[in-house]
């Protein structure tokens, strides 16, 4: 039988075997996924649309400039917005107020942008409506670093220690599915009508707003695992020891594994860019692109429940064993590609496809041999 | 064409695959790493370094080439993967249930 622990400060320093996981830290982790999901996706909206037709629709104004401003509040809001986050998520109660925040940034964010588009063509294309807008992306950046940066802290105080992993997994792979939601929702969901794709974003961020609004609880009634119950004081705290233990490998990791993925997510925007030299299509750019980020937000779940099975505490050798598989294949795929440190690249891998690349790579040692 | 698309696929899928296997680890571990302080800091921080990269990134791509973002991605991982092998030693303080 479990022992129930609550989590008011009672008696401290008192072990317990068992803990018990509420069934309502589902809710809480679709709630706070599909608020996740319509952040990513409310970001990326204006870059999902084909730019002709979002310069038909929303005037001159919004050029590729206005376009790569609009993109880029994600990244320069989330810098400038993060002390906030790191204040707010480390008070009392922090992980509520950062999802109950987040919640009515994104859903206001999203009305904001949205109120134009209902006026009319002269006023939807005006001065004014230009600045909702970029306040209406702002507002959802500043959501950003609340929902990405309270991944760990959702899972450890929701979630048994066998599961836990697996939540953090959900959780952070929903922004990334926000992403290729986005990416479809546009051309293919809603086939360029600009209006139903903003309606959209309006009506889902409107969801986790209503939640939180009415029943999103702060904290479960009983600690799920030793961690939430020594920070509730229900358990033994913390030797005092630790907190003087150099944090320098914590640094060292998440510097370096933090310019890494945000170098990835930035060069991600650049396929466009790295693979049309080599002939691939705009069309196909868009498909390796989407099966690229879909691929890492399905093994981003898969990898949580194996790591919950089979590599508990032994994060580190599963990390350097994906990086190593992840630094093999783009290295085979720069290898296949033309770079600046060589003419010809030392594998064509179209020789390996019957009539697909031999022919234009011949024409294009013609076209070489020309200049 | 140099590069048949579907072998960019295979790949770019594999590469994804392995980027996003990784992903929650690196949030678990920094939590680990930091305890006992807030799992809120330790990804908040992690989220700062990440945006703070993206954005250079996708400033630097008006001044450099795409094949040499590439080419330097493609070294990067292999720098970072050994960072984390020579330079991280994991060590886990949080208490198990």
């Amino acid at each position: 039988m479990s022992t129930n622990i609550p989590l008011l400060p009672v008696n401290n320093a008192i072990p317990y075997p068992n803990f018990t996981a509420s069934p309502t830290r589902w809710y809480v982790l679709l709630v706070a996924s599909i608020l996740s999901l319509n952040q990513s996706a409310t970001w990326f909206t204006f870059s999902s649309v084909n730019p002709g037709t979002i310069r038909d629709f929303f005037g001159s104004k919004l050029n590729e400039d206005a376009l790569g401003l609009l993109l880029n509040w994600g990244p320069i809001i989330g810098v400038l917005s993060a002390p906030f986050q790191f204040w707010l998520s480390s008070r009392n109660n922090g992980l509520y107020w950062s999802i109950f925040l987040a919640a009515w940034l994104v859903f206001a964010g999203n009305i904001i942008r949205t109120a134009p588009l209902l006026v009319g063509e002269t006023f939807r294309q005006g001065n004014y409506a230009f600045y909702l807008y970029q306040t209406g992306q702002i507002l959802n950046a500043i959501a950003g670093p609340l929902v990405m940066g309270t991944v760990t802290q959702l899972s450890i105080s929701w979630f048994p220690e066998n599961e836990r992993v697996l939540a953090t997994s959900i959780f952070q792979t929903s922004n990334g599915m926000g992403t290729a939601v986005g990416f479809l929702a546009g051309p293919v969901w809603f086939k360029g009508s600009i209006i139903s794709l903003f309606i959209f974003g309006v009506t889902l961020g409107a969801i986790p707003a209503f939640c939180v609004s009415t029943y999103f609880p702060a904290k479960p009634a009983y600690a799920p695992n030793a961690a939430a119950a020594t920070q509730a004081g229900t358990s033994s705290t913390p030797n005092v020891q630790d907190s003087k233990i150099p944090r320098t490998h914590y640094f060292i990791l998440v510097v370096s594994t933090g310019i890494l993925t945000g170098i990835y997510y930035g060069w991600q925007g650049l396929l466009q860019e790295i693979l049309s030299p080599a002939g691939v299509t705009e069309d196909s750019v868009g498909w390796i692109g989407f099966s690229n980020s879909l691929a890492a937000n399905i093994s981003c779940i898969a990898a949580g429940c194996m790591v919950d099975l089979f590599f508990a505490r032994r994060l580190k050798t599963a990390m350097v064993f994906g990086y190593i598989i992840f630094g093999l294949s783009l290295s085979v795929f720069t290898l296949a590609l033309p770079c600046f440190l060589w003419e010809e690249p030392p594998f064509d891998m179209t020789a390996n496809v019957p009539g697909l690349g031999k022919r234009q790579s011949e024409e294009r040692r013609a076209g070489r041999s020309k200049r | 064409m140099l590069l048949a698309p579907l072998i960019a696929v295979v790949l770019l899928f594999i590469s994804g695959v392995s980027q996003g296997a990784v992903s929650p680890l690196i949030y678990e571990l920094a939590a680990e790493l930091l305890y006992p302080v807030s799992e809120g800091l330790s990804g908040g921080i992690l989220v700062l370094i990440l945006n703070g990269a993206c954005f250079a990134t996708i400033f630097l791509k008006d001044y450099l080439d795409a094949n040499v973002m590439n080419f330097a991605m493609s070294c990067f991982i292999f720098v970072v993967t050994s960072i984390v092998f020579f330079g991280v030693k994991e060590t886990y303080r949080r208490p198990l249930g």
